[in-house]
């Protein structure tokens, strides 16, 4: 099931918006944070990310550190540097493919 | 010895060392720091963690690709090393974490903190094995298995040191035919999990539109 169907059901997604990719940059996840919005991504698992994915949620970042808290729901609590969050999800079984604005 | 942990590579256990001291940091931020520089909507906060350096496991990811009848794990690639964290010592209640590290062209890069349930599982299951006969009798080196697109599993991989075939030990997964603690053959293994392969169909790829992507200056990947 696409993520946003759970999203609009629930109140949490404007009817209308856009879901991102996964180039919306550290300073997009700073805000959603600071606003105390967890930031709802999807995760394409390789060898076809386009058609395996999964479901995590940044809750958390580091601004020094330039690391990101992931909470997932298959393997719970996690802290990623960014830019290994981005590319190399799960031991590098996995890539960020999308990013859900959520209200 | 029945089970063995090969010594990971200095390099590797030397940046693991440095990204404990990012997780030291971060489990006791300094207070103004904190507030300046760490933001979550929640957090968790838990004990200091030590390494344990000793008990280094290769790390293995198998893909859909990955699971030809008769190439066996061979096409598993080994892709870093993970290190437990805190809590490995006697009857300590401190939290169990791992430290995964990759190993890439350019040297050993670190790649996550793991608070999850998963090592804790990874030390029981170990435990547990290290009592069945077969084990006791042979001679394994321990590593680890990962095929998230299939399940979610997780396993472990002992690798037959001497005569006879490698044993599969699934740690964790989101199947019911798999069963965590069982030491299957490899090829028991993944006959199962080409078959959960088989029915496993995803159905989440985004239906909305995709917002145009836009170049970013602040992105550094």
């Amino acid at each position: 099931m696409p993520l946003e169907d759970g999203l609009l059901l629930v109140g949490h997604m404007a009817p209308g918006a856009k879901i991102l990719g996964a180039d919306v940059g550290f300073g997009y996840i700073q805000g959603q944070i600071d606003a105390q919005l967890p930031v709802p991504v999807r995760i394409g698992w390789y060898p076809d990310p386009i058609n395996a994915g999964h479901f995590v949620c940044l809750t958390g970042y580091d601004e020094t550190a330039q690391t990101v808290d992931v909470e997932d729901p298959q393997y719970g609590s996690k802290t990623y540097p960014f830019s290994e969050f981005a590319n190399s999800y799960h031991d590098g079984a996995g890539q960020w493919t999308h990013t859900y604005p959520i209200t | 010895m029945p089970l063995e942990f090969p010594q990971p590579p200095d390099a590797s256990a030397k940046a693991a060392r440095s990204a404990l001291e990012l997780l030291r940091a971060k489990v006791t931020p300094p207070r103004s720091q904190a507030k300046v520089a760490r933001k979550a909507v929640s957090r968790e906060k838990t004990g200091a963690a030590q390494p344990d350096l000793s008990t280094g496991r290769r790390v293995y990811i198998l893909d859909r690709r990955g699971i030809t009848p008769g190439a066996g794990l061979k096409r598993a690639k080994a892709v870093g090393w993970r290190y437990t964290a805190g809590g490995s010592g006697g009857s300590s209640s401190r939290p169990v974490h791992a430290i995964a590290m990759a190993a890439r062209d350019r040297g050993h890069v670190f790649n996550h903190i793991d608070r999850g349930p998963l090592e804790q599982e990874t030390m029981k299951t170990i435990k547990a094995i290290a009592k069945l006969r077969q084990v006791r009798s042979g001679s394994y080196e321990v590593c680890i298995l990962r095929i998230p697109s299939i399940r979610h599993i997780d396993a472990l991989w002992l690798k037959n040191k001497q005569r006879g075939g490698n044993l599969v030990i699934p740690i964790s997964s989101s199947s019911t035919e798999l069963i965590e603690g069982h030491p299957y053959s490899a090829r028991e293994f993944l006959g199962i999990v080409r078959e959960l392969a088989s029915r496993q169909s995803f159905n989440n790829r985004p239906r909305l539109p995709i917002a145009s992507r836009t170049p970013n200056p602040e992105q550094k990947y």
